[in-house]
């Protein structure tokens, strides 16, 4: 065989299978980075949710309501809002609790049920249960905006509080494993931010 | 092997490329991520700036939230973004001297993004005026003081109205209670409740900030010489200066509003010089007369005052205040004429104040 044609095969193999391996750390990759996105994507769905709700604690079509957050937790929080801005004045109650249970429908046993509720008088308006991979929910007061010391929870006087501290650690319902030999890892997206809800401002 | 290499690198370059074009779409994916939360947050901002922008337009113009309800949506440009406000008046009719309730609706849009912000504001004016604490008050200790003639104070509420008695006199201190006590000793002339009272609030120092502030408004009017010209309107009551000689000659029935007399703080004042405010006739004013480091005011008719009297100095005044009210004047204390003066202080100034009650965001 020709010595040139023999040269351009081993070159060529090699050339080949580099770009497998490259090709296939691309895959891993670019699978991880879809789930990150994906993981994103649902940390971006409950920071709307959570978003939506907080923004407008305390509010009231007429007017803010009083010392509209009824207690406060480091992982439940229960506020009046007139969520729905109803003209007719009437304000829902509405609790956010990150649970004690276990997403029995995934495999990762770390991620918990956060539960949204709102009820108007007696009436269940509307009850969610995310179960979108929820490893964390924690929630941190302050009495004064930009304080660093947060209140101790739960809250004594939720009356006094101006701002509301939250971080939500989302992690995928499966492991990612890199390799087939790896212990694999969750993959995890995180979300935090402080709200000053305007209603409860002093003006 | 020239041939095969070749094959071989145009192969690399292409599962190159794909890997590029792959790589690229997801840093694509991650910064439109990025963007959109922050057109989001822009979005809102605007909606906010929006809010504020009409409020102020608001408040030049009192006719401009009923103006701009739902069906004709204001549309400003805030840094580049569109926004649409609309207002809805839902108590008062945003008068000058009203206290209205108004509920604004912002929707900004940045990109493909909409934030929508409602605010329910209460709109009220600032009060310039001091609230009146007697018929006549002396916020200054300056002064000497003499009644006579059929001339009038009396501090007691008009009959029918829904005012409060008040002093017919109030001074800062007790001496110089004391020392108009025994300028009116058994006078009749003098009556309210009590006839004279020690006020130790009495102050001129946020007044004279207010005539400054007056004096240099558009629409205040000056008046000197013999004047014939009108002096408000119950509607429309004004503010009024006097700084030199200036005479009322009749054919003014009333006025309402706010009337200064004052002494030029650079002219050294004297009994023949100064400001002379000759009322003639059977003139009323109703509201706050205010006499600034002056008191030269000649009723020989039978001019009425109803409302207050305010006598007071700048504090770069040092001189004496001779207050001699003579003649047929009266002075009788009355809240309607308050509310005169402060409206023509809000149509003046036009300054508002808003409160804000309560915030919608929808994000």
């Amino acid at each position: 065989m020709n010595t040139a044609y023999i040269t351009s095969f081993v070159i060529g193999g090699m050339v080949l299978l580099s770009i497998l391996t490259m090709n296939f750390s691309i895959s891993q990759n670019s699978t991880e980075l879809a789930l990150q996105r994906n993981m994103k994507q649902h940390v971006n769905t409950v920071a709307d949710m959570v978003s939506h709700d907080f923004a407008k604690i305390g509010y009231n079509w007429m007017g803010k309501i009083n010392n509209p957050i009824q207690s406060a937790d480091s992982n439940k929080i229960v506020f009046m809002s007139n969520i729905d801005n109803d003209s007719s004045n009437d304000a829902e109650t509405v609790t956010w609790t990150f649970g004690t249970s276990s997403v029995s429908s995934t495999s990762n046993p770390n991620d918990y049920v956060l539960t949204r509720l709102i009820v108007l008088g007696s009436t269940t308006i509307n009850k969610t249960d995310i179960t979108l991979g929820v490893t964390k929910f924690s929630l941190s007061y302050y009495d004064t905006v930009g304080s660093t010391t947060p209140m101790s929870t739960p809250v004594a006087n939720p009356e006094d509080i101006r701002q509301i501290e939250i971080e939500v650690v989302l992690q995928s319902k499966d492991k990612f494993k890199a390799t087939s030999g790896s212990p694999g890892r969750y993959i995890t997206s995180t979300w935090h931010k402080r709200f000053s809800p305007i209603n409860i401002q002093d003006n | 092997m020239g041939r095969a290499l070749l094959i071989i690198c145009a192969g690399v370059f292409v599962g190159l490329g794909y890997v590029s074009i792959g790589i690229n779409s997801q840093t694509r994916s991650v910064t439109e991520s990025t963007v959109s939360y922050a057109q989001v947050i822009q979005a809102r901002n605007a909606a906010h700036t929006a809010i504020q922008v009409g409020m102020n337009e608001m408040n030049k113009d009192t006719s401009f939230a009923n103006t701009h309800g739902e069906s004709n949506k204001w549309k400003p440009i805030i840094d580049g973004d569109t926004a649409e406000v609309y207002f809805d008046v839902i108590q008062g009719t945003n008068g000058y001297r009203d206290t209205s309730i108004v509920r604004v609706h912002a929707t900004a849009k940045s990109g493909g993004y909409k934030s929508k912000v409602i605010s329910l504001y209460r709109r009220s004016n600032f009060d310039f005026v001091p609230t009146f604490t007697a018929a006549a008050a002396f916020a200054t200790n300056n002064f000497t003081f003499s009644m006579g003639g059929s001339s009038q104070i009396n501090g007691n509420a008009p009959s029918g109205s829904d005012c409060q008695d008040l002093p017919g006199i109030a001074t800062m201190t007790d001496e110089r209670t004391d020392y108009v006590e025994g300028q009116t000793s058994g006078s009749s002339n003098l009556t309210g409740n009590p006839e004279v009272q020690t006020d130790p609030d009495l102050s001129y120092s946020p007044v004279d900030s207010l005539i400054a502030r007056l004096r240099d408004l558009e629409g205040t009017q000056f008046i000197s010489g013999n004047y014939k010209g009108g002096l408000g309107t119950q509607d429309e009551p004004g503010v009024f200066f006097v700084e030199d000689y200036a005479k009322f000659t009749g054919g003014i029935g009333e006025g309402y509003g706010i009337l200064v007399v004052r002494s030029d703080a650079d002219m050294e004042y004297e009994d023949s010089d100064g400001s002379t405010l000759d009322m003639a006739g059977n003139v009323t004013f109703n509201g706050l007369v205010i006499f600034e480091n002056a008191y030269n005011f000649d009723g020989k008719g039978t001019p009425t005052i109803n409302g207050s009297v305010l006598v007071g100095n700048t504090d770069d005044y040092s001189g004496t205040i001779d207050v001699d009210i003579s003649g047929n004047l009266t002075i009788q204390y009355d809240c309607v004429g308050e509310e005169y003066a402060k409206l023509a202080a809000a149509r003046m100034v036009q300054t508002n104040k808003y409160k804000r009650l309560t915030t919608f965001e929808d994000l």
